[in-house]
């Protein structure tokens, strides 16, 4: 029996999660031009309180048996300093998974030691070779590509194993070509595709068709057969999905699994379900995208009532409707609300772009990968 | 090789069409270390919940 947050729909919210997204601060010290977020040009860190609140709830699960993993994110987690990083840290309880998403800028050999001591496991935004970078600036316009560069040096140099994420513009299959042989050139352990997304502050349209995706996953997927260095995550998860359907999971079985809730605690204390792509985001008629705030009431409480919010009662029907027409919800799921919210102007719509760019077409370019 | 926007498999889910191009998947997954997973119910993994965070099925209890 699967405890869940219910809401009108037949689909409802888990309540213990796998994964907790901290904001620890708002701030990136680039100024990318595809970033989403709506706040990373303030500083705005995360007091010891919140961060406190949260990690007492990580531990109250993990006395009951359940583990959580953390993912530090949402604005350039570097950006708060080594210092106060480890202050934030020390507050955890030992053992604790943490992941970190960072654009490498500031990384040196005191980070590098802080990622030693407390096994974090590192994730860098890169998006290729340089060329494919040009997009990625500091705040006063300059390009960052030797920044990130020197920062993953270090990494290297340090021997900390890290993952490579790339956002990707233009999916040719040379593209494919070239942000592969950029993942085994500078030693990622895995290499994420995200297709470049409309999403939060960054409204443009991509252009770009299924078509183009499912032929750059096709070459991805056909070159990591040949030369197995570099894991795909895109792959894997496709993999993931093969052995769930292999072991007996249909689409109808689907329909009863409850949406993973991905608590995202911003810096502020506030709580976003189902997508940390929505914090710090309002909707028009249902207001803010919170749940409420880790300090006036304990997460796990503001899970379990999470169901009733108006905003999640649609997503969470965004999700049911997903589940019951889409012949890819087995692969993805049917959740992604940020994405269809900030594409269709609706939490309880179902197909978006990035549907059909990342999910469906991961799919499909593995079907057609050819010997 | 059969695909979803096939016209003779339009009518069918992602997990049919997974299926019936079994022999595909193993080819293409080979190299990858994975758990061993019988078809069927019984004795096999059993994946409690979809994490899509990570796009991925959880082989862990939810």
């Amino acid at each position: 029996m699967h405890a869940v947050s219910g809401g009108v729909s037949g689909t409802a919210l888990g309540l213990r999660p796998s994964v907790l997204v901290m904001q620890p601060t708002t701030l990136c010290n680039l100024n990318c031009g595809y970033c989403y977020l709506p706040d990373r040009g303030k500083r705005l860190g995360m007091p010891a309180a919140v961060n406190r609140a949260a990690a007492e709830a990580v531990a109250r699960w993990r006395d009951s048996g359940h583990q959580v993993e953390v993912l530090w994110h949402a604005g350039e987690p570097l950006a708060v300093g080594v210092h106060k990083f480890e202050n934030l840290l020390a507050d955890w309880p030992p053992g604790t998974v943490h992941h970190i998403q960072t654009n490498a800028t500031l990384i040196d050999e005191a980070w590098c030691d802080l990622f030693h001591r407390h096994h974090v496991r590192v994730s860098v935004s890169i998006d290729g070779p340089e060329h494919m970078n040009s997009g990625r600036v500091t705040r006063g316009g300059a390009p960052a590509w030797l920044r990130i560069t020197a920062g993953i040096a270090v990494l290297r140099r340090q021997g900390i194993p890290f993952h490579m994420l790339s956002v990707v513009q233009d999916p040719a299959p040379e593209v494919a070509q070239l942000v592969y042989a950029h993942a085994c050139d500078i030693g990622a352990e895995v290499l994420g595709i995200l297709p470049q997304e409309t999403k939060g502050t960054h409204g443009e349209c991509s252009s770009t068709r299924k078509s183009q995706w499912v032929s750059f996953f096709a070459e991805l997927f056909t070159l990591w057969r040949a030369h197995p260095v570099v894991r795909l995550r895109d792959l894997e998860s496709v993999a993931n999905c093969y052995d769930a359907v292999r072991s007996g999971i249909t689409v109808d079985d689907l329909l009863d699994i409850p949406v993973e809730p991905i608590p995202t605690v911003s810096y502020d204390g506030e709580v976003t379900v189902m997508s940390p792509d929505l914090a710090g985001f309002a909707h028009p008629q249902h207001g803010a995208f919170t749940v409420g705030n880790v300090l006036r009431h304990p997460l796990e409480d503001l899970l379990s009532r999470a169901g009733s919010v108006p905003w999640v009662r649609e997503a969470l029907a965004g999700v049911d409707a997903c589940r019951r027409i889409c012949r890819y919800a087995v692969g993805c799921g049917g959740s992604w609300p940020a994405n269809k919210y900030f594409e269709l102007g609706r939490l309880d719509g179902t197909e978006t772009n990035f549907c059909r760019n990342l999910h469906q077409a991961k799919i499909e370019g593995a079907l057609s990968c050819q010997p | 090789m059969s695909t979803l926007n096939s016209e003779h498999t339009s009518d069918k889910n992602l997990d049919e069409v997974l299926l019936a191009n079994a022999e595909h998947f193993e080819w293409l997954l080979s190299p990858m270390p994975r758990s061993s997973t019988p078809p069927g119910h019984e004795g096999g993994l059993v994946f409690h919940k979809f994490n899509s965070m990570s796009q991925t099925w959880s082989r862990s209890d939810a």
